[in-house]
């Protein structure tokens, strides 16, 4: 078998070849690269991986966040069709919120600290993703006519379904008055407005207590099934990503380095990273601690020849540092990039036990030449 | 008394009350800005009623009463007179009005048009932040007393002619200012939301970022509108801006320097006046920037 990508016949979003740099002082930061992504059309996808793998990144660059320069982005991102990159900004401006919308991980500071919510939110109804129209119509939509009242009414609405206590009083708060959970629910809230296609989640809830955030993601799940969107959700914790995701990409250093169905990766996770990541969750069958994988993430500037992760990888050899992997695919959703899937005859492949054994000897090794 | 507060309620909500209540506590809690307040705020009320205040009306302009030349400060005349014998009390309070003109009229123009400057180039960054902030730069090389004496002296010299001669080169610090502020708060997350949210530039900029670069800015204006006026009494002093007969408090300060120390009344009243003033509005600035908790670069 051959690429994968798309592996959907109509992707709302599509991603290829996205690569991101960044020009710093100290040289050349390549974070991501070359990125092959896809998302159907009501499927929800994970991208999961370490902090600092490039996953925020990718996400900025597809809605159009990232400053150029200092950033350097190429590659194309199709969404339902339209070149984003060559989109010109006007119809780009309407696209976000229309076609996209976005919630950003840190509540707290992703809303505007000086109006109240509800201003806020009435606005985002009101004049989110339409097309700039001049001051006049402006002026006439926010201060004359039914329009404003309309909005603020959908707003509300919008609060109340996404379950926010006292959505009246809420409307009239002040951001910093409003607890972290609600402050969460008020962004989905904006993201949902004007009903987008596409829904970006970054990292929901991860800068919540566990409790909220459990409550959070459930919420998610629920408007999802109702609202019959596509997500692609961004996260670092794989039973987040089982629990709600369709398919899941695992990134490292800034590349896809597996992909696949969340029954394929779990059951049969062939990645190295991948099976680290799964030896990492913690289990409470067992006395010791759950194993980590040693070492941390690249560095971006001169970051390591050949396949990324060798310098952690328990099955790393010679063929690792020379050349990038080849990307092996085993299904139409499943793909791998390691070498040892590139050959026709790979052997016996490693399993999640041998894994956990490996990495627990490194581990031993490791800490003895230390 | 029931229907009374649930009309206020309406109006204002409790918690809004609540929040006023507070800052206005954070603004009372020092003396200073306090006083500072009153001085501000008693000047501009006698300014706006001087014709019902000032004991003398008739002695603004070129009025004369030579009789009374230089009549030390008594209770007919609490400032004393000057050479025409004019009341000083009278024409300093008219001296006021033309000052806070010249603050107001400067910061009128001065304001909006750095703002909208700093907001555009900070929000957008690239080329046209750097052919802005270059073009500030050019201006802000540029003493404010030179040039306007450089213009005050090409005119005829009047109170308008350094209104506007101060006002083409005080924008610059407000464009630099906002600029700043716009340039941080461009990559705070709410912005990026709104944006994700569809907004358009101009919303960004004026609904998102300017709201947010409120508070220094007031905070400058305020200690600004002291730092004007001394330049206007400044320009006056030496002759290019209020022309006699017209109370400048500058050109008063000027016109008694010829009878130091004898008829000292006639310097140091109106002397002491824009320095009431401008410590009136210094120490409200410092008392707004204490209420509001910002840094500005002084």
């Amino acid at each position: 078998m051959t690429v994968t990508e798309p592996v959907l016949d109509d992707p709302i979003l599509e991603v290829s070849d996205l690569s991101v740099g960044f020009e710093g002082f100290d040289g050349y930061a390549d974070v991501v690269n070359g990125v092959n992504l896809s998302v159907g059309r009501s499927e929800i996808v994970s991208i999961v991986g370490e902090t600092g793998c490039g996953k925020s990144v990718t996400t900025k660059a597809i809605t159009g966040l990232l400053d150029q320069p200092p950033a350097r982005v190429s590659g194309t991102v199709t969404f339902d069709g339209t070149d984003l990159f060559s989109l010109p900004q006007k119809e780009r401006v309407s696209l976000n919120g229309n076609g996209i919308g976005m919630v950003s991980q840190d509540p707290m500071s992703s809303l505007n600290p000086v109006f109240e919510l509800g201003e806020q939110l009435t606005d985002t109804a009101q004049f989110g993703g339409k097309s700039p129209s001049g001051p006049l119509s402006y002026v006439r939509r926010r201060y004359f006519g039914e329009d404003r009242s309309d909005a603020y009414q959908r707003a509300l609405d919008t609060l109340k379904q996404v379950q926010m206590p006292n959505p009246e009083g809420a409307m009239k708060s002040y951001p910093n008055e409003l607890s972290g959970g609600m402050c969460q629910r008020a962004l989905i809230a904006q993201a949902l407005l004007n009903e987008p296609d596409l829904l970006i989640a970054d990292e929901p809830g991860t800068a919540l207590d566990v409790t909220i955030h459990d409550k959070i993601l459930s919420l998610l799940s629920d408007i999802i099934a109702e609202r019959n969107m596509s997500i692609l959700m961004i996260t670092h914790n794989l039973g987040v990503a089982r629990e709600l995701s369709d398919r899941i990409y695992i990134m490292y250093g800034g590349r896809i380095v597996e992909s696949g169905t969340t029954t394929e990766i779990f059951e049969h996770p062939k990645h190295p990273y991948t099976q680290g990541l799964l030896a990492s969750i913690p289990r409470l069958s067992s006395d010791s601690m759950s194993d980590g994988i040693d070492g941390s993430v690249p560095e971006y500037v001169d970051p390591p020849d050949g396949c990324r992760f060798h310098p952690r990888c328990p099955y790393a050899d010679e063929s690792c540092q020379s050349q990038q992997p080849p990307k092996k695919a085993f299904s139409k959703t499943a793909s791998t990039e390691c070498v040892r899937y590139a050959s026709d005859d790979p052997g016996p492949e490693p399993t999640m036990t041998e894994t956990r054994r490996r990495l627990n000897e490194t581990a031993i090794s490791g800490a003895d030449s230390t | 008394m029931s229907t009374d507060t649930s009309t206020l309620d309406r109006i204002v909500s409790p918690a809004q009350r609540e929040l006023w209540y507070r800052s206005y506590r954070r603004f009372a809690d020092q003396p200073m800005s306090v006083v500072g307040a009153v001085i501000v705020a008693s000047v501009i009320t006698l300014a706006l009623l001087a014709p019902y205040i000032a004991p003398y009306p008739e002695h603004v302009g070129s009025y004369t009463d030579f009789a009374n030349s230089f009549a030390a400060p008594s209770l007919d005349h609490p400032f004393g007179t000057d050479k025409a014998g004019r009341d000083l009390l009278t024409r300093v309070i008219y001296g006021y009005r033309l000052s806070l003109l010249l603050a107001g009229t400067v910061l009128g123009i001065g304001v909006p048009i750095g703002v909208f400057l700093g907001l555009v180039a900070g929000y957008s960054g690239g080329w046209i932040d750097a052919a802005i902030m270059r073009l500030t730069d050019t201006f802000l090389a540029l003493p404010p007393l030179v040039l306007a004496l450089a213009i005050a002296s090409v005119f005829e010299p009047t109170l308008e002619i350094a209104i506007f001669a101060v006002a083409s080169l005080w924008w610059t610090w407000y464009a630099r200012l906002t600029r700043g502020l716009a340039a941080s708060e461009r990559s705070k997350e709410y912005v990026q939301a709104a944006e994700l949210a569809g907004a358009g530039r101009l919303h960004v900029m004026l609904r998102e970022i300017l709201p947010n670069c409120l508070s220094p800015l007031l905070v400058k204006m305020t200690l600004d509108a002291g730092i004007v006026i001394l330049t206007g009494a400044s320009l006056s002093f030496i002759g290019l801006g209020v022309q006699p007969p017209r109370p400048g408090l500058g050109t008063m300060v000027a016109s008694g320097t010829n009878f130091l120390p004898q008829q000292w009344w006639v310097s140091i009243f109106p002397g002491f006046a824009i320095f009431v003033l401008v410590l009136g509005f210094n120490m409200l600035g410092d008392g707004l920037r204490d209420m509001f908790d910002v840094e500005v670069e002084q």
